[in-house]
């Protein structure tokens, strides 16, 4: 018969030191198991050591530019900042594992601005602070608008609130609590309020009119783009109105604008317009056309011209037959057999007399040459130095004033013609075709930039784009390369008329 | 100073005495102390020399000098920057153009400016009418009167006339200067201060003098023998004079070097420029000259310059002079042998080679030149010989090119003759000279012969522009040749 154990029986069945009891196998297998761990793991970090790649350490990927030295941390990095990190337990960005130093190493680089208030840190701005690495980001210089705005949200500097720029800003877009302002440039144009302050480079390039009525372009050369542009047909679609070409015949003179603006060798800027190429054809610098027809003199300052006109008026005085010269009895016969000499100047000496009749030519000619209009086509063809320039006229010693036409207008940021190249000219560049003045700079306005660049462009160039192009501050602006720094793109430079024939680079 | 003093009193009794011991002394210089320079204010009047060009040529001879010839600026020169540089260069205690040595040439009176107005003047004036006509205050009244032509041919010595008709006393007178003689010494530390080195050839040099003279008489005077194209021959004599009068001028000018004390010895400029300076480049170009001239390294000829092409002249056959010059040129190449010159046995024998230069010249200036001079001086010249060998440097090409241009003048006017063989060497010379004349230019930049010194391959083969030179030289050979037979 069965019987039912017992409780006690039951409980007995229990092992109650059980848990007490040393499980020495199971242990033993998980130490085991550990070690293994461990070796197979420093055997793995080993052999990825060993074979030089070091992404295994690292928190994400570096940027593109530094994946050659990717492997290399010894190429950034001066401490071995994570166990530094875990033992101090502080702030990450108290203990530094990166030194400028490093950084400065390949990027020689100036920094912001000379008056700038150092925003992080112990020892001005790290390098890091800004370019965060190992975030898997592919342009590194491309820095969140964050970092700028750090400061340009309450602009202050060195000696206070900034003057040259404005003071709050927070985005790009024309809605928001502190907009981007109009462009410098603009704003001292068109009389707008807010004028920037007086280290801007706006004003580098823009006069104050002697009136005090505002502010025009600095270039002392007269220029009118609709005269150039200008193109009419008659209902037969024949030309009608253009600039005139050689037979005096209207020409699609509606020539684009890279007829005479052509762009850089990297594409980004437009080249300075050069009278030798652009100009010279149409408007000759003729001197004497009767004597010498179509002779043009050099396109250089006016003591270049007049060295040279008289070079040219001596040297034709010289080849002249000697007995034009006032010849006394019958030595004019001798004097034209003149013996050669061996080792004596072959250069024939210039009569005294001949001396004034060069003069009096070269005064002619640069009388001429100063003049408006020539006669060079059959047709008047507008030229000489007054058709352009201003000149500073002192009788013999009239001078040309130096065009100062600058390179670059805004030269507080970057731009690239290159990249906008799907766009017309006139889409940004709009008054050119009616632009009758020198003084009337083309620049387009901020708004223009915004038709495209925001995140609700009101020109929408692609129906699958659901937002504008980038409005990030990098787009446009260089945190570096400001002043002093070696890469400055932004210097603008007075040229004169010597200077390469310097016209324009709009 | 004194001897104007004296002429102001202008005793005719004193000219009379002066007269008496000029003849005695039988010289040209004892005249000049008694006569006086007069300037060129007399000269000048406009009914005199001093005309518009429209009268004949001796009316105008003042208005051409003083506009055309470049003797009438000699003294403005010496204001000039590079005379202020080369006075203060040679340490000179008052400014080139009050210090003799400057004013021995550039000037008529070495009488230094700043005394009396007059004296001023004939500095100021530079070289003038006087400088080369003589001193006129003897003969400035009778050189107008009717019977002067005659007085001229027997008192013009005495007068201190310098009769320039003559072609030997014309010579004399640029090689005064152009060549130097006793107190007038271009040499080695002016050239070095910056002077111009002197190179002279009488035909050329008279060829670009700005004419005053009827030119047309002149060469009828000198025209040779009846039936010749007047001024045919003229060329030719000048040239002939030239040659022997200029290395008469270079032996007298050692005469008074080797013996004047306080001239500098030894005197660089008695041998060639380019004897020494040589373009440092290519050291083979002098080792290659020394070789070819068969001198040893350190050995200089004499007067380079002046005796490139007067060996040719041994062809006049009756003007030859006799083996004593050869042995005077020999003898003097000896004592020049060594670079520390002996100045006494230098001025000996340079003293026997002016004698016998003197009556080598005067011969030529009586020979009666003919056509076949021309002929066979230029067969001397081109064909070469022991008397003229090919030129082997610059000086002795540009002497060659000299002396074939002048030869151009006679047989230009020669073919006048109607010849076909003269056409032919007229057409020779015609496109001979243009070649040579490139060959011998200087480059741009030089002031020297660089191309002459160019390196060749083999050291016993002048430089290439000599070669090409040589072959230039071949077409006026070949044209002579041809018709060599022909007399």
């Amino acid at each position: 018969m069965n019987r039912l154990p017992s409780s006690r029986e039951l409980s007995e069945r229990v092992e109650i030191d059980f848990p007490r009891r040393r499980r020495r196998r199971l242990r033993r297998r998980l130490a085991w198991a550990a070690v293994l761990a461990v070796i197979v793991t420093a055997v793995w970090i080993g052999s990825e050591w060993r074979s030089g790649q070091h992404r295994v350490f690292a928190a994400g990927r570096v940027s593109t530019a530094h994946r050659m030295i990717e492997n290399d941390c010894g190429a950034c990095h001066t401490t071995w900042a994570p166990l530094e990190r875990l033992v101090n337990w502080v702030d990450s960005d108290a203990i530094r594992s990166i030194d400028n130093a490093k950084c400065l190493a390949c990027h020689d680089q100036a920094l912001h601005h000379h008056n700038q208030v150092p925003g992080h840190g112990h020892d001005g701005l790290s390098c890091a602070d800004c370019h965060r690495e190992h975030r898997h980001h592919g342009q590194l210089a491309r820095v969140q608008d964050q970092q700028c705005l750090g400061c340009h949200r309450d602009l202050t500097t060195t000696s206070g609130t900034s003057r040259t720029f404005v003071r709050s800003l927070t985005t790009f877009e024309s809605t928001g609590t502190h907009p981007h302002p109009e462009f410098a440039l603009k704003r001292l144009l068109l009389e707008s309020s807010g004028h920037p302050g007086p280290e801007h480079g706006a004003r580098a390039v823009l006069d104050e009119d002697v009136s005090g009525s505002g502010f025009r372009d600095k270039a002392r050369l007269r220029f009118n783009h609709a005269a150039h542009l200008k193109v009419e047909r008659n209902a037969g679609g024949e030309l009608v109105v253009g600039l005139g070409n050689k037979d005096g015949r209207p020409v699609n003179s509606s020539k684009n604008c890279d007829s005479c603006h052509q762009s850089d060798e990297s594409g980004g800027y437009m080249k300075p317009v050069k009278f030798e190429v652009h100009c010279r054809a149409c408007h000759p610098l003729l001197f004497d056309n009767r004597n010498d027809p179509g002779r043009q003199v050099p396109h250089v300052t006016a003591d270049l011209i007049r060295g040279w006109l008289t070079e040219r008026y001596t040297l034709a005085a010289l080849e002249e037959p000697r007995d034009r010269s006032p010849a006394v009895g019958s030595a004019a016969a001798a004097e034209n057999s003149r013996r050669f000499f061996p080792g004596r100047s072959e250069r024939p000496r210039l009569d005294p007399s001949l001396a004034g009749s060069v003069l009096r030519s070269v005064k002619a000619a640069e009388a001429v040459v100063q003049q408006h209009v020539h006669t060079l086509f059959g047709h008047e063809a507008k030229g000489g130095c007054r058709y352009c320039h201003q000149l500073i006229d002192s009788g013999s010693n009239w001078q040309v004033e130096p065009p100062e036409i600058p390179d670059r207008w805004m030269i507080h940021s970057r731009f690239r013609h290159d990249s906008h190249r799907l766009m017309r000219c006139e889409e940004c560049h709009g008054d050119v075709a009616s632009s009758r003045k020198t003084s009337d700079v083309l620049m387009p306005t901020i708004a223009t930039c915004r038709s495209c660049h925001s995140s609700h462009p009101t020109a929408k160039r692609f129906a699958f784009a659901a937002v504008g192009a980038r409005s990030d501050c990098v787009e446009c602006h260089v945190y570096h390369g400001g002043e002093g720094s070696k890469l400055s793109p932004v210097t603008t430079q007075s040229r004169s008329a010597v200077d390469a024939g310097t016209i324009s680079r709009r | 100073m004194t001897c104007a003093t004296r002429s102001r009193v202008h005793r005719p009794g004193a000219i009379v005495l002066i007269a008496v011991a000029v003849l005695v002394a039988g010289r040209v210089a004892v005249a000049q102390d008694a006569a006086r320079f007069v300037g060129t204010n007399s000269c000048a009047a406009a009914n005199c020399h001093g005309g518009d060009g429209s009268g004949p040529s001796w009316s105008s001879s003042y208005s051409d000098w003083i506009q055309r010839d470049r003797h009438a600026r000699s003294y403005s020169v010496l204001l000039g920057e590079r005379s202020r540089r080369m006075a203060a260069a040679l340490g000179y205690p008052r400014p080139a153009h009050k210090s003799v040595t400057c004013l021995n040439c550039h000037a008529l009176s070495p009488t230094p400016a700043g005394t009396t107005g007059h004296q001023r003047q004939l500095a100021t004036d530079g070289v003038s009418c006087e400088a080369c006509h003589g001193p006129a205050s003897l003969w400035l009244t009778r050189h107008v009167r009717r019977d002067w032509p005659a007085e001229k041919a027997t008192r013009a010595k005495l007068l201190g006339f310098h009769d320039t008709a003559d072609l030997r006393v014309r010579t004399r007178i640029c090689t005064g200067c152009h060549v130097g003689g006793p107190g007038r010494d271009v040499n080695h530390d002016l050239i070095a201060a910056g002077h111009p080195r002197l190179h002279f050839e009488m035909s050329a040099y008279h060829a670009n003098l700005p004419r005053h003279w009827n030119d047309t008489a002149d060469g009828k005077r000198h025209a040779g023998r009846p039936g010749t194209p007047d001024g045919t021959l003229r060329e030719l004599k000048l040239w002939a004079i030239g040659q022997v009068e200029t290395l008469r001028a270079r032996a007298e000018l050692s005469v008074w070097r080797a013996s004047t004390k306080t001239a500098p010895w030894p005197e660089l400029t008695e041998t060639r420029c380019f004897a020494c300076h040589h373009d440092l480049r290519d050291a083979r170009w002098r080792r290659q000259m020394v070789t070819r001239s068969g001198r040893r390294p350190g050995q200089f000829p004499w007067a380079g310059w002046e005796r490139s092409v007067i060996g040719s002249l041994s062809v006049l056959e009756s003007t030859r002079p006799g083996p004593e010059l050869a042995e005077a040129l020999a003898r003097i190449d000896r004592v020049t042998r060594p670079v520390a010159v002996n100045r006494e046995r230098m001025r000996a024998e340079t003293a026997v080679l002016v004698r016998l230069l003197d009556s080598w010249s005067s011969a030529l200036n009586q020979h009666d030149f003919t056509v076949g001079d021309l002929d066979r001086l230029g067969r001397r010249l081109v064909l070469s010989s022991r008397e003229q060998p090919r030129p082997g440097n610059w000086d002795q090409a540009a002497q060659l090119y000299l002396a074939l241009s002048s030869l151009q003048v006679g047989q230009k006017q020669a073919t006048g003759l109607g010849d076909d063989r003269r056409r032919s060497i007229d057409r020779a010379l015609g496109q001979a000279l243009p070649r040579m004349r490139a060959i011998l230019r200087f480059p741009d930049g030089h002031d020297s012969a660089a191309q002459l010194r160019g390196g060749t391959a083999q050291a016993d083969q002048p430089p290439l522009a000599l070669q090409q030179f040589d072959l230039a030289t071949q077409l006026i050979r070949s044209a002579l040749k041809d018709n060599g037979g022909a007399k």
